[in-house]
């Protein structure tokens, strides 16, 4: 039986950092000088003062030829069109929803790029319009695909597919958008049974087994009746683990996809108690074997 | 005075407790007379209150009263009784105002609160924590070189830095043997953008006026241990609150950093007093060793219980947080035992139960009331413990290595 309460001392701070090599990227402070303005071009992240190229954000250089980037570590998410976001419905507004994607202006849901739970056809009229918070309301979670960006770096999603759509019963953990690894597929029904949405805006979320078929082609009822049933606690204990191995992960500032957390999951089951990983030496751990793991698959 | 209200809200009686705080003094015979109804048995010790043997809902009132407005702790014990006179319970500070702790515009959408809310049933919350366990703190004592006493508690996002100053001053007449003790709780902007401007003064307020509370007891905190000349001088120490970072349960965390600040201040020895006259005239040892340390085992801890669904949590997240419409904020005194080396073997005692107070705009039915006070105190001892083992451990340290500081850089 573990303790309830625990408190450490300021000098048993742990290290998260996990790199046992120096192989350290260079980095840059907001002012720095990166290089004389001579033949560079600059590039986000930068700006040019003094006949030097300086930056803008805390970060690390990406050099494209002549175009010099600084990629800042801490950021609000920057939108693509194709990409995966999770977000919020912060606002119903006329025919379109607000969404809060953790970008810096709230991005746009427009109810002609939704498709109606049960396949239904949409009839372009004032009632149609009506039903909107019968659909999402205030507070409820969505994922959705990057449509367009606007010229003011504002998001235009849709949720024209079968696999996006409203979020049922499940957890929300928020990480660095620059965190998240640009993969083809962002859903992923891990082995342990669980489906993890890692949206590309640093919103990640949880959702237990039974749940994740609420497809477009299931009834109302069906729908709801999901969203009121209790997780069982086995799925409940395989959801904290999860969770509390992407706080390990981020914690020590590892790339996060389907396979950095599957692999932090299998090594934290070596600690029974799911509570026991929110300590900061076991956080350590899990992570620093869960690099050790990938760099080995980086080798072969 | 206190006064019975009944009112009438839907969904049955219920029972309206206000307390003017500046009316009441330590009149037993007052309150037994507008509790006059129903009560089986009314039992007091003493003059002071120190104990009382009563039964059912009006006990837990008179407690959650006597915990509010006598200026002595309640030995906190409630026995079975019928519980059906009322069905709620509203408790008022005394300057009739509700903390707010939860944060506004952290919108959560039905089905994560029915996630939450099914998780704290099972007694399995979101990130694997049971009911009654605490996220891991960290915790640092004499961090700010030019206090008597300091300390700075993180606790998930919460950052609570505490100093101590202690000033002499002139004793209250109506406890020539005692010093005085002053708290203060500044919110700093850099919490949360909500602090920015006067937002954070009624939250300020509140925190500062519930460790008053708090500590308004000698089973609390023995201020005579502050007297330096009766009736002429005291010390006063000066408790400065900063919150660094708001990341819920700011209660717990102030309380827990308020003790520890305590257990490291250093009060300098008195070398000579000059008499002159009727003036007090002392020097002071100028050597910072030269000092002495505060007995604080019995300062009370602050423990946060935050109703969601049926059950109450300790340490909510703020997604929890914003799950629950009411949560008790109870204080509790500590060990001292535990803050002596090698006191473990001593006989426990039990904590006691000096404020309660309620933040959020529901009510509480008794019987949740009654669970989430004997769940407080199985929690205020348990963080007790942790605290008293974490001070021993860094004075035990400092003691064989230099002081090295930490401070807020990881």
């Amino acid at each position: 039986m573990t303790s309830h309460v625990k408190i450490r001392l300021a000098s048993e701070r742990v290290n998260h950092s996990v790199r046992s090599n120096n192989e350290l990227p260079r980095f840059y402070t907001p002012g720095e000088v990166i290089t004389g303005m001579q033949d560079f071009m600059r590039g986000h992240g930068t700006y040019a003062e003094d006949d030097s190229l300086k930056a803008s954000v805390a970060g690390v250089m990406q050099k494209v030829n002549k175009l010099i980037c600084i990629r800042p570590l801490k950021s609000r998410y920057v939108g693509e069109i194709g990409d995966v976001v999770v977000g919020r419905v912060l606002e119903v507004q006329q025919r379109r929803w607000k969404v809060e994607t953790n970008s810096r202006l709230d991005s746009v849901l427009q109810l002609s790029s939704v498709n109606l739970p049960g396949g239904e056809l949409r009839r372009r009229s004032v009632e149609d319009e009506q039903m909107m918070r019968k659909h999402l309301q205030e507070g409820d979670l969505i994922s959705a695909e990057v449509q367009s960006v606007f010229s003011d770096g504002s998001l235009s999603l849709h949720t024209r597919s079968l696999k996006y759509g409203k979020l049922g019963q499940g957890a929300l953990i928020k990480v660095f958008p620059s965190l998240i690894k640009r993969r083809k597929n962002h859903f992923h029904h891990l082995p342990c049974g669980l489906s993890v949405i890692i949206g590309n805006n640093g919103y990640i979320w949880i959702s237990p087994p039974e749940h994740n078929n609420l497809t477009e082609g299931s009834s109302k009822d069906e729908i709801e009746n999901g969203e009121s049933q209790s997780v069982s606690r086995s799925d409940r204990e395989t959801m904290a683990r999860v969770k509390n191995c992407i706080a390990a992960l981020v914690a020590s500032k590892l790339m996060l996809d389907d396979t950095s957390i599957m692999f932090a999951y299998e090594e934290s089951l070596k600690y029974d108690d799911v509570k026991d990983l929110l300590d900061p030496e076991a956080m350590l751990d899990v992570a620093f074997l869960t690099e050790h793991r990938i760099n080995n698959i980086m080798e072969e | 005075m206190v006064q019975q209200l009944p009112t009438s809200n839907k969904g049955g009686s219920s029972l309206l407790v206000q307390v003017q705080y500046d009316q009441v003094k330590e009149k037993c015979d007052l309150l037994s007379k507008d509790f006059d109804t129903g009560l089986e048995s009314v039992e007091f010790c003493n003059k002071n209150i120190s104990r009382f043997n009563l039964v059912g809902i009006e006990a837990i009132l008179i407690r959650v009263i006597c915990g509010l407005v006598l200026q002595n702790t309640v030995n906190y014990n409630i026995y079975k009784g019928q519980t059906n006179k009322c069905q709620n319970i509203n408790v008022l500070t005394p300057d009739r105002r509700r903390l707010t702790f939860v944060m506004a515009g952290l919108l959560l959408s039905p089905t994560e609160k029915v996630f939450i809310v099914h998780g704290v049933q099972d007694d399995y919350r979101s990130d694997g924590r049971s009911n009654i366990d605490y996220r891991p703190m960290e915790l640092e004592t004499d961090v700010v070189s030019h206090a008597s006493g300091s300390a700075r508690l993180r606790l998930a996002n919460t950052d609570v830095l505490v100093g101590v100053k202690t000033e002499i001053d002139i004793p209250s007449p109506d406890k020539p043997n005692e010093g005085k003790i002053e708290f203060f709780v500044d919110c700093s902007a850099n919490a949360t953008p909500e602090f920015e401007g006067r937002g954070g003064e009624q939250l300020a307020l509140g925190i500062s006026n519930l460790l008053q509370r708090a500590y308004h007891s000698s089973q609390a905190l023995d201020l005579k241990q502050l007297c330096i000349f009766e009736g002429k001088q005291c010390w006063k120490l000066y408790v400065d609150i900063l919150i660094l970072e708001c990341g819920g349960n700011l209660c717990d965390a102030v309380s827990l950093a308020v003790k520890a600040a305590l257990f490291n201040t250093r009060i300098p020895f008195v070398k000579a007093a000059l008499m002159d006259g009727g003036n007090v005239d002392l020097q002071l040892s100028d050597d910072p060793y030269d000092s002495k340390l505060l007995n604080v085992g019995s300062a009370p801890l602050l423990v946060t219980l935050c109703k969601i669904g049926d059950k109450c949590v300790v340490d909510p997240s703020a997604e929890e947080e914003s799950c629950s419409v009411i949560s008790v904020i109870v204080g509790i005194t500590g060990i001292p035992n535990c803050y002596c080396d090698g006191g473990d073997s001593l006989e426990e005692k039990e904590g006691k139960f000096t404020t309660i107070d309620m933040s959020g705009p529901g009510s509480l039915a008794p019987k949740t009331l009654k669970n989430a006070v004997s769940q407080g105190i199985i929690a205020a001892k348990l963080l007790d413990k942790a605290l008293a083992k974490a001070l021993l451990r860094e004075r035990q340290e400092n003691v064989t290595l230099k002081k090295h500081s930490y401070g807020f850089l990881k």
